[in-house]
């Protein structure tokens, strides 16, 4: 067995010795899973841009609980604060136990999820309530030594007619490297509806996998808007299976690559019902070396007719050396319905940075307000002023301009 | 006395083709001239060559602007320096609000001349006024710059950017081009309202409809590349009532 | 009021596949199996130089290493390769025949009951009307029986032959280009065609030569169990041009027949290259018994500045396709096409597309792909559009539809779009959407019947590739799709 493999068993032993014993079979069950598949590889489809299977270099070591006083600054207003600190809960009620994740999932990287799974964010909203506020999930990593892990398990469950808005908000601290797993399993009963905003700004030195796996029930409604914009290497896989008929989504995606960054989403949807809908809206930046991959499918079943299902995705190449691929696919067994994507990538229009010049805007930041425009129909998806303004700002903030965000909302 | 703008034998090319060929036009601080002419002719060419479009290469001639020449400058240091290009085609910026374009651009302007910025409430105040004299829906200033906005409204917002930023010199490019009578008149009325002796408007047309409205001093005659005739407004209304093929069989 | 869905239901029945006969013929043929021994005998048979057996040795040894791709959105039982025949040939051309009057008169009906006419008096006299001049070469099996019009072809300095007679006439040529687009540990399948491979076209168009007609090679699978494995090598030079044809057959057979050719395109500055293909191979019957696997490897490497590879492709025939026309844009200013019409019905299964490598500068390239599934077919578009890194001002526009007729078959696209460059333009749309009831009873209500309605709607939907065939193609395309289709809908 290799050092990697034994340092893998190691951390594993340290975690799961305390554990009780129906907890400790479970887990056991699944690292015997993760030993046996290991991590992806490039050989599995899916897995076809990102390859894990050299991970990690170092030894492993769940990463232990640090004090730190100074994470007010990502805290939002309005919201139901709920805050981890390497996985830790210090604010904010949460349960103590993770129940583990069943996830949809490829085996080895789920084994390894589900083995050291540790308990995140446990929302029930109860039939027809809906929540006053916005449940802000904000997850924070330091690091100090190479290879601290973390695995947040996180579960949202809505009733019968009920309604949220989750942020999920994953920020990394500089330092040493770290690895982080994390899934997120959403139910959502007859007519209820979430909408899951989840801003990624891990540290440069972060490789972290996410899963979230969700259910809409019938006539009920999965709005996502996902923001990448920091990490070292980042897979996201989103995977909506819309169960009942009438369910619909609308997933939104934003990414700003740069620094080196290797940013790999996936989505999925998967149209078991009738009259089910999606729309797809994904924006995203290439802004020096990067590679940044996006996969939308989405897969309609036998019988989901009247399934209308719509996908676009939209890239902008801003600088030399990024990479941005792009798959937009489509799987379908059913004939009456109504399918279409789109996918481009390009530049800004020149006869519109001209324009904006003409009237005295300079060149950089005729850049950026047209980069800002090319974002904002996502952006605008973001019910929180004040996030969608920090997300505005540091992307734009990547074309060395400063641009006032203020002018946007003082009429509207 | 110097000329507010002074162009002498200009050529200028897009690609290959050259299509201005040694114009002279000549504008004066407080003058409308009118510049009309076939399609094809260089119309918009001398607008985006005005404006400092880079697609455009200017192969000789000069163009001075306040006795400057205006060769290095950039688009938009001639913004900030009082050129104002009205776009045939303005350009839709979806989710940037009219507000925040309209702040973006003055706030460059003031800085590129050494101006502090305008305070935010003088500013939105500022821009209600304009807004208001083109008898437009202030609404429209938080939404996205021309989105969704018709023909006619995008001309319009045309002439709101020019009202709210008040440059010298101000070249619009058929922005009559697409607007019904009632838009038009408005449209004129801003136009008249920018008068003034420190001023000058370069109107570039196809029609003489709009110089019903807008009085110019003098129109010239833009074909192939040269200006070809001037004269007074009676030239517009000799141009309506016997086309320009007159002009080239001469 | 809509037509009653269950019409459409009921109209997917039993296609005819008019090329189902099969030619009662002496074959020499070698037995089932391949091995180190096979090649050799493959290669001293048509007496090739030792390079060419070496290739092909190389190949083999590749080839025993590779693994059958497993990605293609494709289910097929597992291939038993030791159970098929690498070498078929009429009997009666093992003294080759010194000109087309020597051929066989049985093989002569055969091609003339598939409409080509392989005498070049037949098609000067007219017996086939209002057919351009086509030269024509003709595999059967493994070998090539003839190619016709080659006088002509020489004034012109245009070599079109087989490419058995090509690596003995012209081996410099072969030698040059053989294996330099498709190299021979490429894939699993073009290893094995490198392996293996028989016969099939080449064709060399010399220095700013226009080449006086369109050339056309033919091929038939015949005998039972036996593989086709064709090469064909198209050459270009500068400022050359030419268009080639190519269409396929094969007899009803309940076993699955395999098909893995190998064709390589080359053009040099400025030369033009177009290549359409009419593949009509066995498709099985309705329950998906017999048919051709058609595992086929097609490139063109756009090697000149300003060159042009154009792919046009009808396919409605094979029970299993996987196939990829590309184009390697390396010249600055290269230009690389693909217009494919595709067609799987009954248990017809396609993973069809296409790749476009951008590597020179101001490279464009246009997908144009129709996709129609009917019965209980499934049809995949998979297209790689890849921009390098010093690709500057690479421009490419994809458009990808599918049309599905009947609630039982799958339309699936998988487009790979892989930007490098920061100047590229990439564009990739598709839709996916069914013959409406409402627009069959609207033509219905109109007096159309309701197979010419669809046909007519079909014809609508791949017009935009249908306009890149040569027009005698064109015509024979459509009737080819009316036929596939018969049945489909209504």
């Amino acid at each position: 067995m290799s050092d990697i493999h034994a340092s893998w068993g190691e951390a594993f032993a340290r975690f799961a010795g305390g554990l009780p014993a129906v907890d400790h079979a479970a887990r056991s069950a699944a690292f015997d899973e993760f030993i046996q598949h290991g991590m992806p590889d490039d050989a599995i489809e899916r897995w076809h841009y990102t390859d894990l299977s050299a991970f990690p270099k170092k030894p492993v070591q769940l990463a232990t609980a640090a004090a730190l006083g100074g994470y007010a600054r990502w805290q939002l207003s309005g919201c139901d604060e709920r805050i981890w600190l390497n996985a830790r809960n210090v604010a904010g009620a949460s349960s103590a136990t993770a129940s583990l994740p069943s996830l949809d999932a490829h085996a080895g990287i789920a084994g390894l999820h589900r083995a050291f799974a540790q308990p995140g964010l446990q929302l029930d909203v109860g039939p027809g309530t809906a929540l006053a506020r916005p449940v802000h999930a904000l997850t924070v990593t330091t690091a100090d030594a190479d290879g601290e892990m973390t695995h947040l398990a996180h579960r949202i469950s809505l009733a019968r007619g009920a309604a949220a808005t989750v942020i999920l908000q994953n920020v990394g601290l500089p330092g040493a490297t770290r690895f982080s797993t994390q899934s997120l399993t959403v139910e959502l009963a007859e007519q209820a509806q979430l909408t899951l905003i989840r801003v990624q700004d891990e540290s440069r030195s972060t490789t972290q996998w996410l899963q979230t796996d969700v259910n809409v029930g019938r006539d009920a409604r999965f709005q996502l808007v996902n923001v990448d914009l920091g990490g070292k290497l980042i897979r996201n896989d989103w995977r909506v299976k819309l169960t009942g008929p009438g369910a619909s989504t609308e997933l939104a995606g934003l990414f700003a690559a740069d620094a080196r960054v290797h940013l790999d989403n996936q989505y999925e949807i998967d149209h078991i019902a009738p009259h089910g809908t999606s729309h797809q809206y994904f924006r995203g930046l290439g802004f020096g070396p990067s590679k940044a991959v996006l996969n939308g499918r989405v897969v309609v079943r036998p019988g989901a007719q009247k399934t209308d299902s719509e996908q676009r995705i939209a890239n902008l190449m801003l600088a030399k050396g990024a990479e941005i691929d792009a798959k937009p696919e489509l799987e379908i067994y059913a004939d009456d319905v109504k399918c279409a994507h789109g996918a481009s990538c390009g530049q800004l229009d020149d006869t519109a940075v001209f324009y904006l010049r003409t009237r005295g805007v300079p060149e950089t930041q005729a850049r950026a307000l047209l980069t800002y425009s090319f974002i904002n129909s996502v952006l605008e998806r973001i019910a929180h002023a004040g996030l969608r303004t920090r997300i505005a700002r540091q992307v734009t903030a990547l074309l060395g301009a400063d641009l006032d965000f203020d002018a946007i909302g003082d009429l509207s | 006395m110097t000329k507010l703008l002074e162009i002498e034998n200009l050529h200028a090319r897009i690609g290959d083709n050259e299509i201005l060929k040694g114009l002279d036009l000549s504008v004066g601080a407080g003058e409308i001239h009118a510049i009309m002419g076939p399609n094809g002719a260089g119309k918009s060419t001398l607008s985006k060559v005005l404006a400092g479009a880079e697609d455009y290469v200017v192969t000789s001639g000069t163009i001075r602007y306040q006795g400057q020449d205006i060769a290095e400058q950039s688009a938009e240091q001639r913004a900030a320096h009082g050129i104002f290009m009205g776009f045939q085609y303005p350009v839709e910026i979806p989710g940037v609000s009219n507000m925040m374009f309209l702040k973006a651009a003055v706030n460059a302007q003031r800085k590129e001349r050494g101006e502090p910025e305008m305070a935010a409430n003088d500013f939105l105040a500022w821009v209600r006024h304009r807004v208001k004299q083109m008898k437009m829906d202030p609404a429209m200033l938080s939404r996205g710059v021309n989105q969704g906005f018709s023909g006619g409204e995008k001309k319009r917002n045309e002439i709101l950017q020019m009202l709210v930023l008040e440059p010298k010199l101000m070249v619009l490019d058929e922005t009559d081009s697409g607007l019904d009578i009632d838009a038009l008149k408005i449209v004129s009325d801003g136009i008249n309202a920018m008068r003034s002796p420190e001023r000058a408007t370069i109107l570039v047309t196809h029609y003489q409809r709009l110089l019903d409205y807008v009085q110019p001093d003098f129109v010239h005659v833009l074909a192939a590349g040269r200006i070809v005739k001037s004269g007074g407004p009676e030239l517009a209304r000799e141009l309506e009532e016997k086309g320009y093929g007159w002009l080239q069989a001469a | 009021m809509a037509a009653n869905p269950s019409e459409i239901e009921t109209l997917v029945q039993n296609r005819k596949y008019a090329a189902g006969f099969i030619t009662d013929i002496e074959s020499d043929s070698v037995p089932p199996g391949l091995s180190e021994d096979v090649v050799r005998l493959i290669s001293a048979r048509k007496q090739e130089p030792e390079w060419l057996l070496e290739f092909r040795l190389k190949a083999y040894r590749r080839w025993l290493t590779m693994r059958e791709p497993r990605w293609a959105h494709v289910q097929y039982p597992k291939i038993d390769y030791q159970a098929i025949s690498y070498y078929s040939a009429p009997k009666s051309m093992k003294d080759a025949p010194k000109s087309l009057d020597d051929v066989d008169p049985k093989l002569i009906e055969t091609y003339n009951k598939l409409g080509i006419p392989l005498r070049e008096q037949e098609m000067l006299a007219g017996v086939v009307p209002d057919r351009p001049q086509v030269a024509v070469d003709v595999v059967f099996d493994s070998v090539s029986v003839g190619t016709t019009f080659k006088k002509k072809l020489a004034e012109a300095g245009v070599i079109f032959c087989s490419i058995s007679e090509a690596v003995r006439e012209h081996p410099a040529l072969v030698k040059q280009y053989l294996g330099t687009v498709v190299p021979f540990a490429d894939n699993f399948y073009a290893s094995l065609n490198s392996a293996v491979f028989t016969d099939g076209s080449f064709v060399f168009v010399p220095r700013g030569v226009r080449c006086p007609m369109e050339l056309s090679t033919y091929f038939r699978i015949n005998e039972r169990n036996t593989g086709q494995f064709e090469r064909t090598l198209i050459i270009c030079e500068d400022d050359a041009h030419v268009s080639y044809l190519e269409g396929c057959t094969a007899p009803q057979r309940d076993e699955n027949q395999l098909h893995a050719a190998v064709v390589e395109l080359v053009a040099l500055d400025r030369a033009e290259i177009k290549y359409s293909t009419v593949q009509n191979w066995y498709p099985g019957d309705e329950n998906g018994v017999g048919g051709i696997y058609n595992f086929v490897t097609k490139r063109g490497d756009c090697r000149g500045v300003a060159s042009k590879i154009s792919w046009t492709q009808v396919e409605t025939g094979s029970a299993v396709t996987w196939k990829y026309p590309s184009c390697i844009l390396r010249g600055d200013d290269s230009v690389g096409e693909f217009y494919s019409v595709a067609l799987t019905h009954h248990r017809q299964q396609a993973d069809t597309g296409t790749k476009m490598i951008h590597l020179g500068r101001n490279t464009k390239s246009t997908i144009v792909s129709k996709g129609i599934s009917a019965g209980h077919g499934q049809q995949a578009y998979r297209g790689l559009v890849r921009v390098g890194e010093k690709a500057e001002g690479a421009r490419n526009h994809t458009q990808c539809d599918s049309l599905l007729i009947g609630s039982n078959c799958g339309a699936h696209t998988f487009p790979y779009t892989e930007v490098r460059n920061p100047t590229a333009i990439v564009e990739h749309e598709a839709t996916t959407s069914k013959i409406g009831e409402d627009q069959l009873f609207y033509c219905r209500s109109r007096g159309i019947g309701e197979e010419d309605a669809v046909s007519m709607i079909v014809n609508g939907f791949c017009k935009d590739v249908f306009k890149e065939l040569p027009m005698e193609f064109a015509v024979e395309a459509q009737k080819l799709l009316q036929v596939s289709l018969e049945g489909a809908v209504g």
